[in-house]
């Protein structure tokens, strides 16, 4: 359903020029839930956003449905954007409209005649459980309850691909389990392909058929969830799966002395502080 | 003070409530699609266009650099072929509008700049034509800062206007100048003034009003 190939992608700040992704190929079946996984700034927003082409692969090529976006003229590319669902860590719910307006937003986007509309708009906060909620404006939702308009939103124009950008990094344990137990239904019920990126290997244990790992802009390992997870092949998966692990070393370790000449906070930067920057530096603004 | 005094005091109000307004409507008329212009164009936009950035902006700021007498009286050759004439409240009407336009496109552009990134993204994922992104996403999403600019304008042009009067646009501008400048009326003058603060403060009132009837981000 979802085709990469070589795909790669890189950025030029300046004089800088950083290296997103590295040959990266991948194949995501038809009906199948996809996980990615990978630290912060491994590149995982790049691979799903050059998906559909937000932002353009350097090299590669990419297949939604077996059709080739990179060959599309923009307003095909438009066109064939409105098959292909996003959702976001930050939602991104129109302040300006209520949930019906924004679940209605894409099908006003192709001229659906007004009762199509009503009807549609109705099924869909029915599946996400926010009918009486309709009428109210996003502001006023828990974090939950945004996710779920921004997957009937999403869900409007029934595509054959669901994109997820870490959906779940803004919730609580509890409010991801029911989004994603949601994630599971609609895949299930519509056959849905879905590719989620996640640095939470709870989320892909929870509902991925397949994962692959990223790091630095590749593909270091690939295959079932449990073969994966039981028998990881690299160091990086075995501390993603791990992440406590970080913790540990840092205050056991010896050169990490608790006195008072270094400050635990600060041998723990030095572990994590390449993510750290990594991951500010890959803020969008 | 003499119902005659009212009347002419009533009449300049009048004016220049209708001055400001309505120049401030083809103001905002004009400046809107060049401050979308700006937004759409400039680096990393949806248009990214260098040139036409590049052009656009230097007129804007040409225009916003010439102080707004100057512009009044360099316009008179214009003013008189669009209005015929270059004295009384209509030929005000076109140095006040060419004046307001590059002020509201400037305003535009910083209202869209504040609509959060994402939901450009997210409208694009969701296959939004530009002209789309524009009418169902920017503008509305920036309508309680777009309101609050209008207001902003609003209030400038009745500084701008009553400059105007000195040169024979009418309004209080004018009869300010008259019974200021040249004899002075104390009573007129106190009441000139009184009457474009409180004119000011319903602009305001009025905008902030409405920003916040629009404004849903809580
Ligand atoms: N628009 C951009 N311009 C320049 N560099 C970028 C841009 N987007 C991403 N990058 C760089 O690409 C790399 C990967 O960023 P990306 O956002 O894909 O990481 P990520 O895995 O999604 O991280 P996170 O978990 O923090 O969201 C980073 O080094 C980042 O700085
Ligand atoms: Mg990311």
């Amino acid at each position: 359903m979802i085709t990469l190939e070589h795909i790669s992608k890189s950025f030029n700040i300046k004089k800088a020029t950083v290296q997103a992704l590295r040959d990266v190929s991948l194949r995501v079946n038809e009906g199948e839930i996809f996980g990615v996984i990978g630290s912060s700034g491994a590149g995982k927003s790049t691979l799903i956003r050059c998906i559909n082409l937000l932002e353009r692969p350097t090299a590669g090529k990419v297949f939604v449905d077996g059709k080739d976006l990179c060959s599309l003229s923009s307003r095909q590319l438009t066109l064939a954007r409105r098959d292909i669902g996003m959702i976001f860590q930050h939602f991104n719910l129109l302040s300006s409209r209520t949930v019906y307006e924004n679940v209605a937003f894409p099908l006003e986007l192709n001229q659906t005649p007004k009762e199509g509309i009503t009807k549609r708009v109705g099924e869909l906060l029915a599946l996400v459980g926010l009918t009486h909620k309709a009428q109210e404006y996003p502001a006023r939702l828990s974090g939950g309850q945004k996710q779920r308009v921004a997957i009937a939103r999403t869900l409007a124009n029934r595509p054959k691909v669901l994109l997820c950008d870490e959906a779940t990094s803004a919730l609580d344990p509890e409010t991801t389990m029911s989004i994603l137990a949601l994630l599971k239904d609609i895949n299930r019920q519509f056959g849905i392909t879905i590719l989620l990126i996640t640095h939470d290997m709870h989320v892909v244990k929870a509902i991925c058929n397949r994962v692959a790992v990223l790091s630095e802009g590749q593909l270091i390992e690939e295959g079932q969830v449990k073969a994966v997870f039981d028998h990881p092949r690299t160091e990086i998966t075995k501390r993603l799966l791990n992440p406590a692990s970080i913790f540990e070393s840092a205050f056991d370790s010896e050169d990490a002395p608790l006195d008072n000449e270094v400050e635990p906070i600060d041998a723990l930067s030095g572990l994590i502080g390449k993510n750290a920057t990594e991951k500010n530096g890959g803020e969008h603004v | 003070m003499s119902e005659s005094m009212v009347h002419m005091l009533g009449g300049g109000l009048l004016e220049t409530v209708l001055m400001t307004f309505l120049s401030g409507l083809i103001g905002f008329l004009l400046g809107l699609p060049v401050g979308v212009l700006l937004f759409l164009t400039r680096p990393g936009g949806i248009w990214a266009h260098r040139t036409a950035y590049q052009i656009t902006s230097v007129v804007v700021n040409a225009f916003r650099s010439v102080p707004f007498i100057i512009l009044i009286v360099w316009m008179i050759p214009f003013t008189r072929a669009v209005v015929g004439t270059s004295i009384g409240m209509f030929a005000a009407l076109v140095p006040l509008s060419v004046g307001a336009a590059p002020f509201v496109a400037r305003m535009v552009e910083n209202s869209l700049l504040e609509v959060p990134h994402g939901l450009i993204e997210a409208a694009r994922a969701m296959g939004a034509t530009p002209i789309q992104i524009v009418w169902k996403v920017l503008l509305p999403e920036a309508l309680p800062s777009l309101v609050n600019s209008a207001s902003i304008t609003l209030i400038a042009l009745v500084g701008y206007s009553a400059m105007g009067g000195a040169v024979g646009a009418g309004g209080l501008g004018q009869i300010g100048y008259q019974y200021g400048y040249v004899g002075y009326d104390a009573a007129v003058m106190n009441t000139v003034l009184l009457l474009l603060v409180g004119l000011v403060f319903f602009i305001q009132w009025l905008g902030n009003t409405i920003s916040r009837s629009v404004d849903h981000r809580k």
